[in-house]
């Protein structure tokens, strides 16, 4: 028996590939189908037949161990390799992989140690690594030599020039045998040659026990090493004594713009939605007919009614000057058909009219996409659990049902540890652990926590798996999309401070770079001091963990400055509700200068407070707060208070302006008044003087006022109102005898709230 | 004109290349056009025709020039957008000098532009002599160009009102200017169209309507792409108009303009270089054009008040007038790009001081 082997070479991720290769399956028709991939995952292929089964999806083979070590394979609708199997599946023809066991492949990389944390925000690195740029797709190699953008549109042009089918594929091997003589090796040429070596091996097996034709589906660069003849025994020799770890292997959802951003295969897929519009229409016709007048009209008119669905002006005659404008570009470039790049330039110039924000919305959705794959239930998913599983053995812990508490010591590895997991386990929606003292904000090294495990969270845990392999990666990764949606200062602050809390230093700093971008188009006084205080205080207090300070740091003063340039603006013509909401603000973003510590923004910040104080157009109570903090930091005497005092509560002052002020000034304790006898002094004169309707039209707003005081507070204040305690007589009583005190007093105590 | 004008049009200055290229152009050509538009592009980016050497007339991005000349080829008009100082002017004189052989119909548009300068004026003495006729008539440059089948310039389009500005619909959609006084219309000739310059961060122009915006093809012309070419045409503008204005001769000021356009790409693109920081941008446009004239103010201030010599005390007050154009929103964006980029960079601290005190 002796198979006859046919090879092959594709473009991972390129439909055209994809096109030629399933017409070149269904000429030959293969007894056999061997596709480039870890043989661990042999038995998942039948799953792509899985009509549940919606790609993008990945193949994920991890280190049984360790969770962290694992290797993405993602494939779309378009990948040659899903199609072959997918070919291969519906004929019940055998199918298997046959690049090298992802067990060695794992082995050889060495475990992810923590200076190379960065790399996590990508999802766990992918195979194979350190692929020279033309090894990783040779065809954008070609096609860029020859002038073009990408391999796609080279593709196109051989599909051209040749039946479509089997003749491409020789083409291309023939291409790839002389580029692998002409390209210097790369650095882990051993490697690639180990590969090809164990493909090699596989594939003679296979024509050994097989009678009839057999399909080899890899890619392009390995083509011709897998045709040309080497000794079994050569090949055996190189694959002799590689390291091994124990290797599983599942499927997990992945999703357009990770197909994007990466692939396994390393064939960089820049445009995963632009591809199938490709695939979409290249099936509906055929390569024989191509027509690209449809194919650039069918995407222009869906990029228009994306601009229409988001209000913009999208007219049909703009839809039609776009396409002749793209496929004049294509004559001028001399492209055989438009590509992406042609539709761009066409877009950008008639319906975005120049504007490249539109474009970017675009290109998200109809270039790159946000679809994510779906996994049917039949499908086992592991690695988190298995993740979750070893955290649990290494920390001794338990999931129960049953309500628990834990108490943790932050200064210990283990508390830090059982931190860090409990947290990061809630920013993947798996909230087993609560925290008990959630409100406590300062360097306390003692937290409580009350763990309940419910049984959907095995669900969610399963969910996660788009996020990363380990709970790490999926924490920093669910973070890192979760803000990239928002622009909500506050919100992105709170990301930052939980991704220090939990441990996730690369996702705290891509968290960090995406506040610095909101908070420097942000002119919002209110969400920038908001955002800034509880930043300021894990800077100061750093809550046993490590803080990046100088970041930090400079990004705070940054919001600082633009706080200080804009409060006094942000400080006009606001009702009640807005004026007391930016009050609180200030005061909290007040301590956070002071834990700052930076001379300049301190300055500048007494400086606007300063400015905000004498603003006639201020907000009163504002105006109010403002004195209150100068006078609190002692930038302010007494004196000077006093007149700020006088001032905002003299007669000529509606007595409403006069009340918000005082609300304002007095908010946050009552010691002003109980210590100071001038400001008690001017007070209370101002109260004496107001006529009875003003005092009638004012007692809510007095009252509330006072009620900020404690209970102890008004009743002190009160016993110095009738019994001074130094020389300044209030003049509530200098002018009236006893009785006429003694009338007032029930009045007194209303205001005071002691009833 | 003649040789002794100060400056000759673009189609004499470089009629060799011209020449070159038509001669040896085999590609088909769009009826009307000179030349095919590749060796539009070609004309444009630079190359090598036969022993012709062809000088680059734009450095920057060719698919923006293909795209521009593919939208003359569709019969579209064309519209360039840019801040001052991205060569709008330059490219359209130059792509209507190569595909019509004439840079030489323009219309420069102004708030005073009215619709008889656009579209066509009258000679009285005719009119009152013989009537309403064709000889009565003054053609513009649009009209002409229509009759001769030629390429249109209109420079700063936005700067003429809007009403003036659709005038030019139905010239774009029909490809006639109607005569109704005389019941007559011109037809535009094949190889008629419009390119129209623009800048597009300018504040206080008439936005152009949306039917006339449909009609026009944008391609916006972006600033050079790194501080070292955008400093050198600083620096030699700066040379030219310093010696133009016969400033007192000072040293070479490479290093200080390297900062002051640092500064500008800086706040215009709304990041530090190094993409690490995002920045407020202000409300002015920061074009190269400004960066030039904040270094000859600075000269100016160094040669007859200063110290001889272009400091960071001579460029803050300059250069906090260019960038401070709105008394509110523009402090906000100085004052942070202040604290939090040039108070970090140590040797720029002479810069941070001298601009505090303005500030």
């Amino acid at each position: 028996m002796a198979g006859d082997l046919h090879v092959f070479g594709i473009r991972h991720h390129g439909p055209g590939s994809a096109f030629s290769l399933e017409r070149a399956l269904d000429v030959l028709d293969p007894a056999v189908v061997l596709i480039e991939g870890p043989p661990e995952a042999d038995s998942l292929i039948k799953h792509v037949a899985d009509d549940a089964m919606r790609p993008p999806v990945a193949l994920l083979v991890y280190a049984t161990d360790d969770p962290a070590n694992a290797s993405f394979y993602p494939f779309a609708e378009f990948s040659p390799e899903w199609r072959a199997a997918l070919w291969a599946l519906k004929r019940n023809r055998p199918v298997r992989f046959i690049d090298l066991p992802a067990e060695h492949t794992l082995a050889r990389r060495k475990p992810p140690t923590e200076s190379e944390e960065g790399a996590e925000e990508n999802g766990p690195e992918q195979a194979p690594e350190d692929v020279d740029e033309v090894e990783r797709d040779p065809l954008t190699a070609l096609a860029r030599a020859a002038g073009r953008e990408d391999g796609e549109s080279w593709w196109n042009d051989l599909i051209e020039e040749t039946d479509g089918t089997t003749s491409v594929f020789m083409a291309i091997e023939s291409a790839m045998a002389v580029l692998r003589e002409k390209v210097p090796l790369r650095h882990d040429h051993d490697w690639n040659e180990k590969r090809e070596a164990h493909m090699r091996l596989a594939i003679a097996e296979t024509v050994k026990s097989t009678n009839g034709k057999i399909a080899a589906v890899v890619g392009a660069w390995h083509a011709p090493a897998l045709t040309t003849k080497r000794s079994a025994a050569d090949d055996r020799a190189q694959l002799k004594g590689l390291p091994k770890v124990k290797a599983s292997a599942t499927w997990a959802p992945w999703s357009e713009p990770r197909l994007a951003a990466a692939s396994g295969y390393g064939a960089g897929v820049i445009s995963p939605r632009w591809y199938r519009h490709l695939w979409t229409d290249l099936m509906q016709r055929g390569a024989g007919k191509r027509d690209g007048r449809r194919l650039v009209a069918r995407w222009l008119t869906q990029a228009a009614h994306l601009m229409r669905d988001n209000g913009q002006l999208a007219a049909p005659a703009s839809v039609i000057d776009a396409v002749r404008l793209a496929e004049a570009l294509a004559i001028l470039r001399e492209r055989s058909l438009p590509g992406l790049v042609e539709l761009r330039d066409a877009f950008l110039t008639t319906l975005a009219h120049g504007e490249v924000a539109i474009w970017r919305v675009i290109e998200q959705r109809l270039v790159i996409g946000t679809d994510v794959g779906e996994i049917p239930p039949g499908v086992p998913q592991t690695p988190l659990q298995a993740d979750l599983q070893q955290e649990l053995k290494r920390l001794r812990l338990k999931l129960e049902a049953t309500d628990s508490e834990a108490s943790l010591d932050l200064r210990s590895d283990a508390g830090r540890d059982k931190s860090w997991l409990f947290r990061r386990l809630r920013l993947i929606n798996v909230p087993w652990a609560e925290p008990l003292d959630a409100g406590r904000s300062r360097g306390t090294f003692r937290e409580k926590w009350r763990l309940v495990w419910q049984p959907e969270f095995s669900v969610r845990l399963a969910e996660a798996l788009v996020w990363g392999a380990t709970i790490e990666q999926a924490a920093g990764n669910a973070v890192i999309s979760r803000i990239n949606a928002t622009s909500d200062l506050p919100v992105v602050a709170q990301a930052v401070r939980e991704c220090l809390f939990a441990g996730l230093r690369a996702a705290a700093d891509a968290a960090l770079t995406r506040l610095q971008q909101t908070a420097a188009t942000s002119n919002d006084v209110g969400q920038l001091m908001e955002a800034a205080a509880p930043l300021a205080e894990t800077l100061r207090y750093g809550d046993a963990r490590e803080i990046p300070q100088d970041d930090l740091r400079r990004l705070l003063v940054g919001m600082g400055e633009t706080v200080c340039a804009n409060l006094k603006y942000a400080s006009r013509n606001l009702d009640m509700e807005s004026a007391s909401r930016l009050a609180r603000q200030v005061s909290e973003f007040n301590r956070a200068t002071a834990l700052l510590e930076d001379e300049t923004l301190t300055t500048d910040w007494r400086t606007a407070l300063d400015e905000l104080a004498n603003d006639r157009d201020a907000t009163p109570m504002l105006g109010g707060s403002a004195v209150r903090l100068l006078y609190d930091a002692s930038v302010l005497d007494a004196d000077a208070a006093e007149r700020h005092l006088a001032r905002a509560l003299s007669p000529s002052v509606p007595s409403a302006a006069a009340g918000d002020w005082l609300d304002g000034f007095l908010s946050g304790g009552g010691h002003v008044l109980l210590n100071d006898n001038a400001l008690r002094g001017a007070v209370d004169r101002w109260l004496v003087e107001l006529s009875d309707e003003a005092f009638t039209n004012l007692l809510p707003m007095l009252r509330r006022a006072f009620s900020g005081f404690d209970a102890m507070e008004r009743r002190r204040l009160l016993d110095e109102v009738r019994t001074p305690s130094s020389g300044t007589k209030p003049t509530a009583a200098s002018d009236d005898d006893a009785p006429g005190f003694e009338k007032s007093l029930p009045l007194l105590k209303l205001i005071l709230g002691l009833r | 004109m003649s040789k002794d004008s100060v400056r000759q049009p673009v189609e004499a200055e470089f009629k060799p290349e011209l020449d070159a290229l038509i001669k040896a152009d085999k590609r088909p050509k769009p009826t009307g056009w000179l030349m095919s538009p590749q060796s539009v592009v070609i004309y444009l980016m630079g190359g090598k025709v036969g022993s012709t050497e062809i000088s680059p007339k734009y450095i920057g991005n060719k698919r923006l020039i293909e795209t521009a000349v593919a939208t003359l080829a569709t019969d579209r008009a064309l519209l360039l957008l840019g801040v001052p100082g991205t060569a709008k002017s330059w490219v359209s004189e130059h792509i209507a000098a190569a595909i019509s052989g004439s840079s030489q119909l323009m219309i420069q548009c102004t708030a005073g532009t009215d619709e008889t300068q656009i579209r066509y004026g009258w000679n009285y003495a005719q009119l009152l002599a013989k009537g309403p006729s064709r000889d009565a008539i003054v053609p513009t440059p649009l009209m002409r160009g229509m009759r001769d089948g030629k390429l249109v310039r209109f420079e700063e389009l936005t700067r003429m009102g809007s009403d003036v500005q659709d005038t030019l619909i139905t010239v774009l959609s029909e490809k006639v200017l109607p005569i109704p006084e005389l019941d007559d219309l011109v037809a535009a000739k094949r190889g008629f169209n419009i390119i129209a310059t623009a800048n597009n961060r300018d504040k206080g122009v008439n936005e152009l309507s949306a039917a006339l915006k449909r009609r026009f093809n944008v391609v916006v012309l972006p600033l050079p792409p790194t501080v070292e070419e955008e400093a050198a045409i600083v620096t030699k503008r700066v040379g030219e108009i310093g010696q133009s204005l016969q400033l007192p001769p000072i040293p070479s000021a490479e290093a200080e303009i390297k900062r002051v356009v640092t500064i500008f790409r800086e706040l215009r693109e709304g990041e530090t270089l190094n993409g690490k920081l995002k920045l407020k941008t202000p409300s002015g446009s920061l074009s190269t054009a400004e960066a030039i004239s904040v270094t000859i103010g600075a000269w100016a201030e160094a040669g007859h008040f200063g110290a001889g010599a272009i400091d960071a005390t001579t460029l803050a007050a300059n250069l906090v007038g260019a960038i401070v154009k709105d008394p509110v929103q523009d402090q906000t964006v100085l004052r942070e790009y202040l604290e939090t980029v040039v108070r970090e960079r140590k040797e720029w601290s002479d810069l941070y001081s001298a601009i505090r005190e303005v500030v």
